[in-house]
């Protein structure tokens, strides 16, 4: 079915990015209407005119503009100002930072918006009101020029700046009082772009807490989503895109380029559903942080995307059916000693930095990530064994998998109730986080524990 | 089968390093010194009880991957003293100790040496600062390393021979200031400088933190610094860089123009932490003359030629001040860059 279908190398939903060297094809917000497959072949589904259309990208790109909310009425967006170069007698009047900071590229905006006048007009007033200067690319050179220009600079966090609905601005401080009226331009509150939810929808991916498809994780920078393959700019990305807008382009089209070249599966591992004993409950689809899960209409089971999986297992420790297994699942019985569940994103490389094997004479089991850990195991390992049972994890949002810490912290409490109800010792099971740069106490706290329970 | 040079085994060399490795190229790492990881080699977790998004995570396993990558030799305690072009590629003169060796059939070259702190330069260190009371930003990295918050639940140990009750940390210190060689902004030191606040606060809720910006910069690509936040946390915030320093007995005294009421005020505080304003690499002269570079005003490198055609890249904080999640994103970038030029180049 897909033969017949066009395959481009990179759909982009809103606007497109220069580059000629990319087959590509551009789908507005509001047509799309689906996505499946993954990373090498999406197929995008859209509405053109009256008809329903398909597509198949090898990436995505969701490169759309942020809201603007402008603070004031009766004003220029700064975004959007064109320095008027008449012989104009009112002053021309900046304002960022007005609610909030305003990110580096609108002070930009705003020192190039205040040169060019100056230049062209010298003996035009220009004043600046702000409250922090934010620097990238030359904005250090900008400013010095502006002030060497006489641009007059107020910081109105050290003053109260008040603008009225018809555009008169006030400013006083203890040794200053404005009163102002001119050409206003004011700095605008950029938001998340429009219909990220619905795009949320479509690519299954999670938000971050101020609405943008980019979640907060430092494993997904610059551009990178959740999902493998869809890259995010501008005002999908996140609030600070457009400080380095042009590096996050080169990023992506370069990261776009090199997956043609051929893109792997993340481990060796094969990973199954069951299609048997799955019941599409859509567990795994909502809990999978990397949304390579989708449903196989004609086997009307639940599929794992081979390329789009990122191999954290999360999806296998919590299908309430155990319809999901793993090649590489070990059903070997631990040994009676002392034991140690890590992430290989933290403790893991914790353990290496540390000068003496922390975990010296204790079984360690090194996981993708803690999320992999059932709570079946826990119980397994608790009846099999007379030692206790610790788990380490990632710091609270530092994790690879988005989700992947809280996930097992959930787990482990769980199970901590349920050894309670039984009548059993919650202590026996241990959830700690850590960063990798935590060896020291990593060190310190297992001497500690294994002193505890020779006593 | 010709090489890959990267110079500068630190965050920016090593990304290059093992992205081109792992697109199966031959690469020749060399380090000046004799392990890999730079500046951020013994950085610590800055996370208080959640993670401050200072990126560190990301670092030790490409460190990891670059000793593990059978396509990657690594050069330690070895400088690059020349650079020799040849008919194809270049050969390059290497000193390790007494040591001089050729290292021909080097197809490109990624430099990426990065910056010196301003706490590292001899020039400029008042006697002022020979006090145990104020310290730089980057001596909380020990204090840091050895960290033992999260598991074993003990407070921060400070290393300074006393404990503070409050600390004043100072920004654009080695930065935006002729004197201080730095007319720039060096960007990273306001993030920096707030993640150790936050750790701070979280162990030491009674401690008074206060902070003195010009203009306070954006954290990085996740974080936004605001005055709100600081607030929050009870992180004091004032808009000016203080005057003059007064050392007392029993504490150090900040002198300041409070610009809102137009006239002097003090702070008292036990301890000050100076950031640290990122500054040109030292070899910066060397560079641009064996690659035919350009140094702009600020000591900073630019190519003149572009990449594709001279064969010598740039990667990370020798071009300009940067943070761990850009440095490694756009090594990232510089090496598909060369892998791409190169692929176009095989096709002619």
């Amino acid at each position: 079915m897909s033969g017949s279908i066009e395959q481009y190398d990179v759909a982009y939903i809103g606007q497109a990015l220069p580059d000629d060297e990319l087959s590509q094809v551009t789908i507005p917000v509001s047509a799309l209407t689906e996505c499946r497959g993954e990373i090498g072949d999406f197929t995008l589904s859209f509405q053109a005119e009256d008809d329903l259309k398909q597509v198949r990208a090898s990436n995505i790109v969701i490169n759309l503009k942020h809201q603007e909310e402008l603070p004031v009425d009766c004003c220029t967006s700064l975004l959007e100002a064109e320095a008027n170069l008449a012989e104009e007698e009112e002053p021309l009047i900046i304002v960022q930072d007005y609610q909030d900071l305003s990110a580096a590229a609108l002070s930009k905006e705003g020192l190039e918006l205040a040169l060019e006048v100056k230049e062209s007009n010298p003996a035009r007033e220009v004043y600046y009101f702000y409250q922090a200067m934010r620097f990238m690319d030359n904005n250090d050179e900008l400013y010095e020029k502006a002030r060497e220009k006489e641009v007059i600079f107020l910081k109105h966090d050290l003053g109260d700046l008040e603008i009225t609905d018809k555009g008169k601005v006030s400013y006083q401080r203890e040794d200053i009082k404005l009163e102002l009226t001119g050409e206003l331009t004011v700095a605008p509150e950029l938001k998340p772009a429009a219909k990220l939810d619905k795009l949320a929808r479509i690519f299954n991916i999670t938000r971050g807490p101020e609405g943008y498809l980019q979640v907060d994780n430092i494993y997904l920078q610059p551009t990178l989503s959740g999902k493998r393959g869809v890259y995010l700019l501008a005002g999908a990305r996140g609030p600070n895109s457009l400080t380095y807008e042009q590096e996050e382009i080169q990023y992506t089209l370069q990261e776009v380029k090199r997956n043609l070249t051929g893109v792997e599966e993340i481990d060796e591992e094969e990973r199954t559903v069951d299609d048997q004993k799955c019941v599409v409950c859509y567990t795994c689809y909502r809990l999978c942080p990397h949304g390579a899960i989708q449903r196989d209409e004609e086997l009307n089971s639940m599929k794992i995307m081979p390329l789009a999986c990122q191999a954290c297992n999360l999806c296998i420790s919590r299908c309430p059916m155990g319809a999901i297994s793993r090649s590489g699942e070990d059903e070997q019985q631990p040994k009676d000693e002392r034991q140690v569940i890590i992430c290989e994103n933290s403790a893991a490389l914790a353990r290496e930095k540390a000068e003496t094997d922390p975990f010296a004479d204790t079984v360690v089991t090194e996981v993708p990530c803690v999320s992999t850990v059932k709570k079946e195991e826990i119980y397994q390992r608790l009846a099999n064994h007379k030692s206790d049972l610790l788990i380490l994890g990632c710091i609270s949002e530092s994790c690879k998998h988005l989700t992947g810490h809280d996930r097992c912290e959930q787990v482990v409490n769980t199970a901590k109730e349920d050894l309670e109800k039984l009548d059993l010792d919650p202590d026996r099971v241990n959830y700690h986080r850590l960063s990798p740069r935590m060896a020291t106490d990593l060190s310190a706290y297992l001497a500690d524990w294994k002193g505890e329970v020779l006593q | 089968m010709s090489r890959i040079a990267v110079i500068g085994g630190g965050i920016a060399g090593c990304t290059a390093a093992a992205e081109l490795a792992a697109a199966g190229q031959q690469v020749l790492l060399i380090e000046k010194e004799d392990s890999l990881g730079g500046n951020i080699k013994n950085y610590g977790c800055k996370a208080d009880s959640l993670c401050t998004r200072c990126n560190l995570c990301l670092v030790d396993s490409v460190f990891n991957q670059v000793h593990q990558e059978e396509n990657i030799e690594v050069l330690f305690d070895t400088t690059v003293i020349d650079c020799l072009k040849e008919d194809e590629g270049f050969t390059l003169i290497t000193s390790s100790g007494e040591l001089e060796e050729q290292q021909p059939d080097i197809s490109e070259v990624i430099l990426a040496t990065g910056h010196t702190r301003w706490s590292e330069l001899e020039t400029g260190t008042p006697e002022i600062f020979r006090d145990e009371r104020i310290i730089w930003a980057s001596d909380f990295e020990d204090m840091l390393e050895g960290r033992q918050d999260q598991l074993t639940g003990q407070n921060l140990k400070f290393d300074l021979g006393f404990e503070p009750e409050s600390a004043v940390f100072l920004q654009c210190n080695g930065s935006r200031s002729l004197q201080e060689k730095a007319r720039y902004c060096s960007k990273v030191c306001c993030g920096y400088n707030y993640r150790i606040a936050r750790v701070l606060r979280n162990n030491f809720p009674e401690m008074d933190l206060s902070m003195f910006f010009i203009d306070m910069q954006e954290a990085g690509f996740l974080v936004n610094l605001s005055r709100e936040d600081l607030k929050e946390r009870e992180i004091d915030y004032y808009n000016c860089k203080p005057l003059r320093l007064e050392k007392e007995k029993d504490s150090l005294i900040l002198h300041y123009e409070d610009q809102q009421r137009g006239k002097m005020a003090t702070l008292e505080t036990d301890l000050l932490v100076l950031s640290e304003g990122i500054h040109p690499g030292s070899n910066h002269e060397r560079w641009a003359r064996i690659f035919n570079l350009q140094e702009n005003e600020d000591g900073f490198l630019r190519t003149i030629w572009s990449p594709a055609e001279s064969g010598i890249y740039l990667a990370g904080t020798i071009t300009s001040p940067g943070d761990i999640a850009t440095t490694m994103a756009e090594s990232k970038t510089v090496a598909y860059k060369l892998l791409e030029n190169k692929l176009s180049k095989a096709k002619v």
